[in-house]
């Protein structure tokens, strides 16, 4: 912190002790102060008065201060604005609508199937003759629901 | 990072990083972790209005939050606090200026019985409150800061944003005129 004195004075000690009593003097000043202050009554008596100064200082206590604050911290950073983002609201209300309008057509795609099987059930329960309930026994290929081949049934009019 | 850090540096640090990422459990361990001395503090920078204090702190606490996914962690969180308590507590002292002074308590007289005896420490504790209160506000802060929260003059020069040659000689020249206006405490001599 301070270079070392050409001529120690009285003067350049004093304006240290305060750092000194601090703890933050470099060691060899400390060493210089401790030296001086034992050998220099003036400069013994303020190093005495600081100590005292410390000490009475040392009185004032403050308030007592035995209390959280988190509820009331948490409650603020809630209404902050990213918490609350205007923005991210809209998001998820798009998402919810378009999760709600898929599972709508999902509905309607899965009462044509089941419409469809009913009717399948019906023929097949009035042909037993039928080779096989799961081909058609035109093309011998796998029955697919009418809502993923894009044709719509020709049972339901 | 890391190096040189102590461990509840490393741990702030970490904190930090998840309260960037509006972890609001880790914040709420920083908020238990510093609310203590952050209170104590601000009571003496405030003059121990607790309400006042107490608003203060919370305030803190929110410009953190605001601040955290820009906050650097270096292991200064305590330091970086104490700052924008400080400057909180600055402002709301600068719009409601106290008005107690050291005079108006009663003076240590030399008809007093001996200081070890009349010492009323009540009455001692708001004779330094008022000292420290009429020091100019530049010694005042690195005095609260050293004497009180025992924070280290690097700290202090970071947190008031000086450097740290300015904090020794307001140390010293707060040590001086506190020696000076307390010394009746000190000595039992009559205040004038």
């Amino acid at each position: 912190m301070s270079t070392l004195p050409q001529d120690l004075t009285c003067t350049w000690v004093r304006e240290r002790l305060t750092a000194w009593l601090d703890g933050e003097l470099p060691p060899n000043d400390e060493a210089i102060l401790r030296q001086h202050v034992q050998n220099c009554p003036d400069c013994d008596h303020l190093y005495q008065e600081l100590m005292a100064l410390a000490e009475l200082t040392a009185t004032w206590q403050g308030q007592s201060t035995e209390q959280d604050l988190w509820p009331r911290v948490y409650e603020r950073i809630c209404q902050e604005p990213e918490m609350t983002n205007p923005s991210h609201e809209s998001e998820m209300l798009t998402l919810l609508q378009s999760l709600l309008g898929e599972m709508t057509a999902m509905r309607g795609e899965m009462s044509v199937l089941r419409r469809e099987v009913s009717e399948l059930r019906r023929q097949l329960a009035a042909s037993p003759s039928l080779a096989s309930p799961y081909s058609r026994s035109a093309t011998g290929q796998p029955l697919l629901p009418y809502a993923s081949s894009g044709e719509s049934s020709p049972l339901i009019s | 990072m890391g190096e040189g850090l102590q461990q509840h540096e490393v741990e702030d640090d970490a904190l930090m990083r998840r309260a960037a990422n509006r972890d609001t459990v880790a914040f709420g361990q920083i908020v238990r972790r510093y609310q203590s001395p952050l209170l104590r503090a601000a009571s003496r920078f405030l003059v121990n209005d607790t309400d006042m204090a107490a608003d203060a702190v919370q305030e803190t606490f929110l410009r953190l939050w605001q601040a955290a996914p820009t906050y650097s962690p270096q292991g200064n969180l305590r330091a970086y606090l104490y700052r924008i308590l400080y400057n909180l507590c600055r402002d709301a002292r600068r719009r409601e200026r106290t008005t107690d002074r050291l005079e108006d308590f009663p003076p240590f007289t030399s008809a007093s019985p001996t200081p070890e005896i009349a010492l009323d420490r009540r009455l001692l504790s708001d004779a330094v409150r008022c000292a420290v209160e009429e020091l100019p506000e530049g010694q005042r802060a690195v005095f609260l800061l050293n004497q009180y929260e025992g924070l280290s003059y690097r700290a202090i020069a970071a947190i008031l944003d000086c450097p740290e040659g300015t904090v020794a000689s307001r140390k010293h020249l707060a040590l001086e005129a506190l020696r000076h206006r307390l010394q009746p405490w000190m000595t039992g001599e009559d205040n004038k």
